[in-house]
C-alpha cells in the first residue's frame, strides 16, 4: 500500500495542494485528470524522481519520503516509454538485471513471451512501432522485479483500436503479477476501462475517489462534472425538501422532481446535472404510458450531432432557454426519425439527478 | 525558378568563402620544393616539433576531456550559486587572446605561489610542462563548451528511469548518459586535440621556443618565417594543414551520426 500524506508540491504558478490518498496494494489505480493538473508530478514525487516540499510518503507503513528512487524498487513509465537508444531491445529489458550484475535470460524470455515481445529482443530500438516500445518498456520494468507501476499516460498518442489492446494487456499484466499500478491519464475511456479506483485530481487538488465496481458513476462537484464533459448542469432552488424533494429551475421553467437525495433543505440554492445518457426520449405513441411520470420537458431538437456509437442531441425546452444535451444509441435510431426543428418530448429520470457539491 | 536562384546566390557564397582558403594553401605550393620537403621533413628538427606537438596535444586533449566531462555535466544538469559566473569563467579562454592567457599564466608563476609550485613540484616556465599548462588554460573552455553541448542534447529523462530501475546516480551516468555521450565526447576530443596541435600564443609566451625543447609545429613555422625560410615553413604549415584537414574528416563523420 502506498500512502500520501498531505504531500504539497510547488513549480512556478502551479501546486499540489495536500494530497492525501491511499493506494491499496495488487489493484489498479487511476488518477484521472485534464492536462496541467499535476498527474505526472504526482507520480515523480511517488518514484522519488522528485521532493515534495513537505508532506510524507508510506510503503507499507515505512517512510520512504526520503528514499532515492532506486531504493524505492518501483517503476516508472513516462509518457514516452524512455527506453535505452544504445541498447537493443534485449539490453533495455536486461537492464534491471545488469546493474544488479545479475544475469538470467529464462527470466526475460519468460517476460518476453508474455509480452509476446520475443521476436523482438534482438532488434535495435529505432525500428520499433509505438506499442512495442510500451511493451517493452513494460518488460523491463517487471525484468527489474518493480511490484509497484506508475504509467503515465501510456495511452495518450495511441489510436483506438492500439489503445484498446494496450488496455487489455495491463489489465492482464497487472492481475497476473498482481501488481499495484497508478496510471495517471486523461483519457476517460481508458480510465473507466481499467480503474478499480479513479481519483480525480484537478488543478492540484484531489477532487473526488470513485470505487469502480459501483455501477453507475456520479460526479461529486463541478469540477469533475466538467471535466467529464457534462453539459447539463443548472441552478436550481430546492422547494420542497427532506424525503421528496423538488426543485426549481429557471433555466429549464420547471420543477423537477429529485430522489435520492434526500438531504436537500427546502429554500437551498444548489447546482444539478444529469448525463446526456440518462436523459430519455419519450416516442410520441408511448407518451400516454408517461403520462404520471415527473420530469417530462417538451420542446424541440436544435441539433443532431452523428458519432461513432450514438447521436448528440441538443434539445431546447419550450419553458426555458438552456439546452439539454441527450445522448440516443445509433442502435435505436431507426425506432424513431429524429430530424432538426422536430418536437419531442423528453425526461430526466429522477433518480440519476445528482447535486454538485 | 525564382527559388532555385536565391539557392544559387547563396551556394556561391559558400563556394567564394572556401575558395580563400583553397588559394591560400593552394599558394603554399608556389614554394614547394619536393627535396627540400624530404630533408626537412625529415630534419631531427621538425620531427621532434611534429613528435612534441602530436604528444602534447594528445595529453593536453586527455586531460582537458577528462575535466570537462564533470563540469559540462553539472553545467547542463544542476543549477547551483555563482553558475553564470563560472560559465562566463569558462568561455573567458575562447575570447581573451591567448597570448594574453599566455601572459597571466607566466605572471601567476612569477607570484611567490607559483615560485613555490616550481621549485617544489615541477618547472614550468620554458618547459615542457609549460607547454602543457598553457595548451591546456586555452582548450579547456572549448572542450566544456562542446561536451556540455552534447550532456545538452541528452534528456536526464534516460538517468532517471536508469535510477527507477535499480541504478545509483552513478552507475545511471556510467550505463546510461556516458555510452550515449561517447561519440560526441570523442569528437569533442578530435577538436581540443586539432586545436591544441595549431596552439601558439599562450605556448611561445610561457614555453618559449627553444629548437628540440620546446619548440612546437606552430614555433617552428613562426621562427623559420622570421628568418625567411619560406620554403621550411610551408613545408610544416602543409603538416599541420593536413592534420586539421584529417582531424575535421574525422569529427565530420562522427557528427554526422546521430548521437541520440
Amino acid at each position: 500500500m502506498i500512502t500520501l500524506n498531505n504531500i504539497h508540491y510547488r513549480a512556478g504558478a502551479f501546486s499540489l495542494e495536500g494530497i492525501n490518498h491511499s493506494f491499496e496494494a495488487g489493484r489498479f489505480h487511476i488518477v484521472l485528470g485534464p492536462s496541467g493538473s499535476g498527474k505526472s508530478i504526482l507520480l515523480e514525487i511517488i518514484s522519488g524522481l522528485l521532493a515534495p516540499e513537505s508532506g510524507t510518503i508510506l510503503l507499507d507503513e515505512e517512510d520512504i519520503t526520503n528514499h532515492l528512487p532506486e531504493q524505492r524498487n518501483i517503476g516508472y513509465l513516462p509518457q514516452d516509454n524512455v527506453l535505452f537508444p544504445h541498447l537493443d531491445v534485449k539490453g533495455n529489458i536486461a537492464y534491471g538485471l545488469h546493474i544488479k550484475r545479475q544475469k538470467d535470460d529464462n527470466y526475460i524470455k519468460e517476460i518476453a513471451d508474455k509480452l509476446e515481445i520475443t521476436h523482438l529482443l534482438d532488434r535495435k530500438i529505432q525500428k520499433l512501432s509505438g506499442g512495442e516500445m510500451q511493451r517493452i518498456a513494460l518488460a523491463r520494468s517487471l525484468v527489474a522485479g518493480n511490484k509497484i507501476l506508475l504509467l503515465d499516460e501510456p495511452t495518450s498518442s495511441l489510436h483506438h483500436s492500439l489503445k484498446n489492446e494496450l488496455c487489455y494487456l495491463l489489465g492482464e499484466i497487472q492481475e497476473q503479477f498482481k501488481l499495484t499500478v497508478i496510471m495517471v491519464t486523461h483519457d476517460i475511456e481508458s480510465a473507466f476501462m481499467l480503474g478499480n479506483t479513479i481519483t480525480f485530481l484537478i488543478d492540484g487538488k484531489k477532487h473526488q475517489v470513485f470505487n469502480n465496481l459501483e455501477n453507475n458513476f456520479v460526479p461529486f462537484d463541478g469540477e469533475v462534472a466538467k471535466f467529464l464533459g457534462i453539459k447539463n448542469v443548472f441552478e436550481a432552488r430546492v422547494k420542497s425538501g427532506l424525503q421528496a424533494p423538488i426543485i426549481d429551475c429557471p433555466a429549464l421553467g420547471m420543477d423537477l422532481s429529485v430522489e435520492n437525495n434526500p438531504d436537500l433543505e427546502g429554500g437551498r440554492r444548489i447546482v444539478f446535472g444529469i448525463k446526456a445518457e440518462d436523459v430519455r426520449i419519450i416516442f410520441p405513441e408511448r407518451v400516454a404510458e408517461y403520462a404520471d411520470v415527473p420530469n417530462r420537458i417538451t420542446g424541440v431538437i436544435r441539433k443532431i450531432y452523428r458519432r461513432a456509437h450514438f447521436l448528440t442531441i441538443l434539445f431546447v425546452p419550450n419553458t426555458g432557454k438552456a439546452l439539454i444535451e441527450v445522448q440516443y444509441p445509433l442502435t435505436k435510431a431507426n425506432k424513431i426519425k429524429l430530424v432538426e426543428g422536430m418536437a419531442l418530448e423528453i425526461m430526466l429520470k429522477p433518480d440519476r439527478i445528482f447535486i454538485l457539491h | 525558378m525564382k527559388n532555385n536562384f536565391i539557392s544559387f546566390r547563396y551556394t556561391i557564397s559558400v563556394i567564394g568563402i572556401s575558395l580563400i582558403y583553397v588559394i591560400l594553401i593552394a599558394s603554399l605550393f608556389w614554394f614547394y620544393d619536393k627535396e627540400k620537403f624530404v630533408e626537412i621533413l625529415s630534419s631531427d628538427r621538425t620531427l621532434y616539433s611534429l613528435k612534441l606537438s602530436l604528444i602534447c596535444a594528445t595529453v593536453v586533449a586527455l586531460i582537458s576531456t577528462i575535466l570537462a566531462i564533470p563540469a559540462s555535466y553539472a553545467l547542463s544538469r544542476y543549477n547551483f550559486p555563482l553558475k553564470n559566473v563560472m560559465d562566463t569563467l569558462l568561455e573567458l579562454p575562447m575570447i581573451v587572446s591567448p597570448a594574453a592567457l599566455g601572459a597571466m599564466i607566466l605572471i601567476f608563476f612569477s607570484t611567490s605561489y607559483g615560485s613555490y609550485i616550481q621549485e617544489h613540484s615541477v618547472q614550468v616556465v620554458f618547459s615542457i610542462a609549460g607547454i602543457i599548462i598553457a595548451q591546456l588554460v586555452t582548450i579547456l573552455g572549448i572542450s566544456i563548451r562542446l561536451i556540455k553541448a552534447v550532456m545538452d542534447e541528452i534528456p536526464p529523462r534516460y538517468e532517471n528511469i536508469a535510477r527507477t530501475l535499480g541504478a545509483t546516480q552513478w552507475k545511471a551516468f556510467r550505463t546510461v548518459t556516458l555510452p550515449l555521450a561517447k561519440k560526441g565526447i570523442i569528437a569533442a576530443y578530435l577538436l581540443a586535440w586539432a586545436k591544441a596541435i595549431g596552439e601558439f600564443g599562450a605556448t611561445i609566451t610561457v614555453a618559449g621556443s627553444m629548437p628540440l625543447k620546446t619548440e612546437t609545429l606552430p614555433t617552428a613555422i613562426y621562427l623559420r618565417l622570421a628568418s625567411a625560410d619560406i620554403e621550411g615553413s610551408v613545408v610544416l604549415i602543409l603538416i599541420i594543414v593536413s592534420i586539421g584537414i584529417f582531424t575535421l574528416t574525422i569529427f565530420r563523420l562522427l557528427g554526422h551520426s546521430k548521437i541520440i
